[in-house]
């Protein structure tokens, strides 16, 4: 008896619709469907996965992600669960109702936001710059750095040492700003070409990469009108695109 | 690097990448911290991310930051507690089951070949041993058999950079000597000494230290003593062949002896000066400039003959003056008076003796030192 019940999506319309073994763990999904709206699940033990294996973890992330995938090419939009989303309760029957009930309380707003990303998905933006590349840049233009760096060759070492760290962080400071200059450009030009952004934090990149930005996009049309916008960015000097997706619109169905 | 593009790619606009392993760490972002989630209280696992998150993330993107940063507070208690044992596990590892008395952070100076510096840590004081851990490499940096202390005092030092820090001098059975910082060195003293009160350590703040790892042990001879010693910085003039003379100021130690003056080079952990005491023909006090930005610096000029030629070496640092007296009294000490070196005047070239062309100024054409000229116009000297 399987008193839990792993939730993969939601989809708009009421279906009574079968993946067969597509889930995690080759678990057979299907939908429960309630006020035209259907949830696709499948039936677990009121416990969350657990695994200190990545490989494992990894399997079962992407079965996740294979089933929604599945569930959006097929039904035009989805609001992606978090992984590892289970409903339990007391008894094998009561378990349905418990996802029917939550699908009845929530209604308004699932439907808002399923009207929201239909026919849309989510992609990835990262922007990163060779910091290296950038800052010698700086130095080339900028006759106030060059004629301190030449100072610095003729103190003695200690002096010089010092000297070397304040020029270090003048130029970090103008990295910054230079950094601010960009988002905002960058950002503004993304925004106009598409539906919704997210910033998300940006991450660590190895030297001599930083990563400027890190967006998530909500846009349609296979974001034709992003990539060509980030066409141009990848083609400067020095700037680094990652571009990913489409993704299930992860990050535009909180709150 | 190469900063060149990948070239015309063949494609008219970027295309989204979706291979696998490129994008593995991209789902996981999504799908381990967004989505949607439930409030209720029928769910299994609640807001936050999931347990299971946490073993893959760890392995994937550098976990351990994000932890010790807080940056994921609202995470459920079963991941706080995770943590928590994570973190003792980690850390109580060497203290096995002793119960930690004193926990601070403070760093120990360490020298290996050519590599000295001071590495920092968390001190863990048991009843029975003093760690220096560090968190971040999980590895004790050092570790004192409290029962193997013979003495402890706190001495303030100062820095090259002229900053003064309290420094404990932990002394252990073998004579070798520890050297100690931390935020407060009393506390982490005092906390010491109950434990070690009824070994017979010395913690009375006469005591003599062992010279610490002190390079002019190994070349002293017998009945040889070292009388006056100090950091001080050395105009050293490097000749490399084939290149241009050029003179920079280096730090290291000056060592006073009963027979000789020698300097320790720092950097290259060698005695770049061995001059013997009755080489030396007198000393003096004059300034030069450090650089463009440090002018007239006290310095200490000594002149001395090596092969038969009369040689300068000059020296900056703290306590110039006392330099000068402690050296000028070897000389006197040695027996022979101080041989009346002389000078070239600048000006017109006539010999005179150095401290009367310095200090007086010259008695043929009159010339007075910059030093001279100032304190004639009664400005501080």
């Amino acid at each position: 008896m399987s008193t839990g019940r792993y939730l993969y999506c939601i989809v708009p319309g009421a279906h009574k619709i079968k993946f067969g073994p597509a889930g995690i763990e080759d678990s057979d999904v299907y939908s429960i469907s309630h006020n035209n709206l259907s949830v696709i699940v499948h039936e677990c033990d009121a416990k969350p996965y657990d695994s200190k294996d990545e490989k494992v973890v990894a399997k079962w992330v992407l079965s996740h992600e294979k089933v929604i995938e599945l569930a959006m090419d097929k039904f035009g939009a989805v609001l992606p669960f978090r992984f590892n989303t289970i409903i339990e309760a007391e008894d094998e029957q009561e378990v349905d109702n418990h996802v029917s009930n939550w699908l009845t309380e929530d209604q308004e707003t699932i439907k808002e936001k399923l009207e929201k990303v239909r026919g849309k998905a989510e992609y990835g933006v990262q922007i990163s710059w060779d910091v290296e590349a950038i800052s010698n840049e700086i130095i080339r233009e900028d006759t106030e750095f060059q004629a301190l760096a030449k100072e610095i060759e003729k103190m003695p070492e200690g002096l010089a040492y010092m000297n070397r760290q304040k020029l270090e962080n003048l130029l970090k400071k103008r990295l910054e700003k230079e950094a601010d200059i960009y988002f905002k450009q960058f950002y503004s030009a993304i925004k106009g070409c598409v539906d919704d952004v997210k910033i998300e934090k940006v991450k660590r990149e190895p030297e001599p990469r930083q990563m400027l930005m890190n967006l998530s996009c909500l846009a349609s049309d296979g974001a034709r009108a992003l990539a060509k916008e980030l066409e141009k960015i990848e083609k400067r000097d020095g700037f680094f695109v990652r571009f990913t997706g489409p993704w299930p619109p992860y990050s535009f169905v909180e709150g | 690097m190469s900063l060149t593009k990948r070239g015309d790619e063949s494609t008219s606009y970027l295309e989204p990448v979706r291979e696998r392993h490129a994008t593995l760490v991209d789902l996981l972002d999504r799908v381990l911290d967004k989505g949607v989630v439930l409030h209720a209280d029928i769910i299994v696992s609640v807001a936050g991310i999931p347990l299971i998150g946490v073993t893959l993330r760890a392995a994937l993107a550098g976990m351990e930051t994000m932890l010790k940063y807080g940056m994921m507070e609202a995470w459920d208690e079963s991941i706080r507690s995770w943590e928590t044992n994570y973190r003792k596990l980690k850390q109580r590892d060497f203290l096995k089951n002793d119960q930690v008395i004193l926990d601070t952070l403070g760093a120990h100076f360490y020298k290996k070949g050519i590599y000295a510096a001071w590495r920092y840590g968390h001190f863990y004081l048991t009843d029975n041993t003093l760690f220096l851990y560090h968190e971040t490499y999980d590895e004790v940096l050092l570790k004192i058999d409290l029962a193997q202390i013979r003495g402890m005092v706190v001495r303030s030092e100062k820095s090259f950079t002229n900053r003064t820090c309290e420094v404990l001098y932990v002394i252990v059975d073998n004579e070798k000597v520890h050297r100690l910082r931390s935020r407060d060195v009393h506390t982490l003293k005092n906390t010491i000494a109950t434990f070690v009160a009824d070994n017979g350590t010395y913690t009375g703040a006469d005591l003599v230290i062992p010279e610490y790892e002190d390079s002019i042990a190994t070349i002293l001879a017998d009945g040889e003593e070292v009388t006056h010693r100090g950091r001080l910085w050395h105009l050293y003039e490097e000749n490399a062949a084939g290149s241009i003379a050029n003179t920079t100021w280096r730090p290291g130690k000056l060592y006073l002896t009963n027979r000789r003056l020698c300097w320790w080079y720092q950097t290259e952990s060698k005695f770049l000066l061995d001059i013997p005491i009755e080489s030396i023909c007198g000393c003096y006090e004059d300034e030069k400039s450090w650089s463009l930005f440090k002018q007239d610096t006290p310095v200490l000029d000594l002149v001395y003959e090596q092969d038969s030629v009369k040689r300068v070496a000059s020296f900056s640092g703290q306590g110039v003056e006392d330099w000068r007296e402690a050296i000028q009294s070897a000389i006197n000490q040695n027996g022979t008076q101080p041989v009346r070196a002389k000078e070239s005047c600048p000006k017109c070239n006539q010999l005179s003796d150095i401290e009367h062309l310095l200090n007086k100024g010259c008695s043929h054409c009159g010339w007075m030192s910059a030093r001279m000229q100032r304190k004639a116009l009664g400005a501080p000297v």
